[in-house]
C-alpha cells in the first residue's frame, strides 16, 4: 500500500468522524443513537476508495475510537461503546460498506473482503 | 463511553495497559454464562463502588449513561416480555457490567499507552500484510487532521450563512469530500517528499 493510500483512507477516516461531529446535522437521540451525516460518511468513503480501502478506513475509524478517542456520532467514544446496545450501528458501518462499493467503485472486479458472517458482538445474550 | 480520559493519576493507570485489556476481555467472556442476576448485580455494585474509589470526577462519568437507559429498558422488557423477567435483568445487567468496566480502561489509559499495547498483537499480523509502522501513522492523521477538516467544514458552513438565510444543504458535504481528497494527496506528496515511502530507509 502505498503513502497515497494511507493518506486518502486516513483522511477519509477523520472526515467520516468530522461529519459525525457537526452539530449541522444533528437529529436528537433516538434511543441512544444519534442520527448525524456520519452514516452518509461511511457510504461516501465506501464509493470513493472502493470496498477494500473503504472498509479499512471504517476499520481506522473504530480502532482509533477504541483507542479512546470520543469520535462517534455525538461525540462518544472509549472501549464503552463497543458493549453498548448501539454498537451493532458501528459494526454496520462496516459491513454497509459492502453495499454501495461493489456497485460504484472503479474495480469492480474486486469483491468485498469483509464476509457475510461478520463477528457481532454477544449483546443479545 | 463518552470517552473522558482522567486526567489526574490514580492506582488504576499506574497497571499496565495490556493487563488491563486482558482483564476486561478475561472478565466478559466470564460474564456470558453467568445467569443469575443477583450474581451480576453484586458484580455492578462493586464496579460502581470502583468508580467511587476513583473520586468524584470518575462517579460523573455515570451520569453520561442517561441516554443509554431508554433502550435499556426497551431490551429487557422485550426480553422479560418473551421469556422469564430474570432473563431481562440479566440481558440489563451484563450490558451495563461490559460497558462500565470497559470505559474504567478508556478513563485510565492513555491513548499512547493502548497503543503500544496493542502493538504486538499487529505484529503477529505481519505475515498478512499488516505494518504496525503504518497503523501507526494512519491512527496519528486521522488524530492530527480533524481539527483541519473540522475548521475547513466551519469555513464552509460560515460562508454558506453569509450568503444565504437557508439552512446549510446536505449537498455541501460532496464539496467537503472533494476538499478533503485533494488535501489527502498533498499530504502523501508531503510524506514522500520527507522520505517516507522509500524503500530501504524509512523513519
Amino acid at each position: 500500500m502505498d503513502t497515497r493510500a494511507i493518506a486518502r483512507i486516513s483522511l477519509l477516516a477523520a472526515m467520516i468522524a468530522v461529519l459525525g461531529l457537526l452539530p449541522t446535522f444533528y437529529l436528537p437521540v433516538t434511543g441512544g443513537v444519534p442520527i448525524t451525516a456520519q452514516t452518509l460518511g461511511v457510504m461516501l468513503a465506501g464509493i470513493v476508495l472502493g470496498p477494500r480501502h473503504g472498509a479499512l478506513a471504517v476499520l481506522l475509524l473504530i480502532f482509533v475510537v477504541a483507542l479512546g478517542a470520543p469520535l462517534l456520532a455525538g461525540g462518544r467514544g472509549g472501549l464503552g461503546v463497543f458493549f453498548a446496545p448501539s454498537a451493532d450501528s458501528c459494526w454496520g458501518g462496516c459491513r454497509a460498506l459492502s453495499l454501495p462499493a461493489p456497485s460504484c467503485s472503479a474495480s469492480r472486479t474486486r469483491r468485498c473482503f469483509l464476509p457475510r458472517s461478520w463477528p457481532r458482538l454477544p449483546v443479545e445474550s | 463511553m463518552m470517552g473522558g480520559y482522567l486526567t489526574r493519576a490514580t492506582w488504576l493507570h499506574r497497571l499496565p495497559a495490556g493487563l488491563k485489556l486482558l482483564m476486561v476481555a478475561g472478565m466478559n467472556l466470564a460474564l456470558l454464562p453467568v445467569q443469575d442476576w443477583q450474581l451480576l448485580a453484586l458484580f455492578l455494585a462493586v464496579v460502581v463502588g470502583l468508580y467511587a474509589a476513583l473520586g468524584r470526577d470518575a462517579a460523573r462519568g455515570l451520569g453520561l449513561f442517561k441516554p443509554v437507559v431508554p433502550l435499556l429498558v426497551i431490551i429487557g422488557g422485550l426480553q422479560g416480555f418473551s421469556s422469564r423477567w430474570e432473563d431481562g435483568a440479566n440481558v440489563v445487567l451484563r450490558l451495563l457490567l461490559m460497558v462500565l468496566v470497559a470505559d474504567l480502561v478508556t478513563m485510565t489509559t492513555t491513548m499512547s499507552a493502548l497503543m503500544d499495547a496493542v502493538e504486538p498483537l499487529f505484529r503477529l499480523l505481519r505475515p498478512l500484510g499488516v505494518s504496525s509502522r503504518k497503523i501507526a501513522l494512519s491512527v496519528a492523521l486521522v488524530l492530527r487532521f480533524i481539527p483541519v477538516l473540522m475548521a475547513n467544514w466551519r469555513a464552509r458552513e460560515e460562508a454558506w450563512r453569509a450568503r444565504s438565510r437557508l439552512r446549510v444543504p446536505l449537498r455541501m458535504v460532496v464539496l467537503f469530500l472533494i476538499e478533503t481528497l485533494r488535501l489527502a494527496d498533498h499530504v502523501a506528496e508531503a510524506l514522500d517528499a520527507r522520505g517516507y515511502g522509500r524503500a530501504g530507509r524509512q523513519p
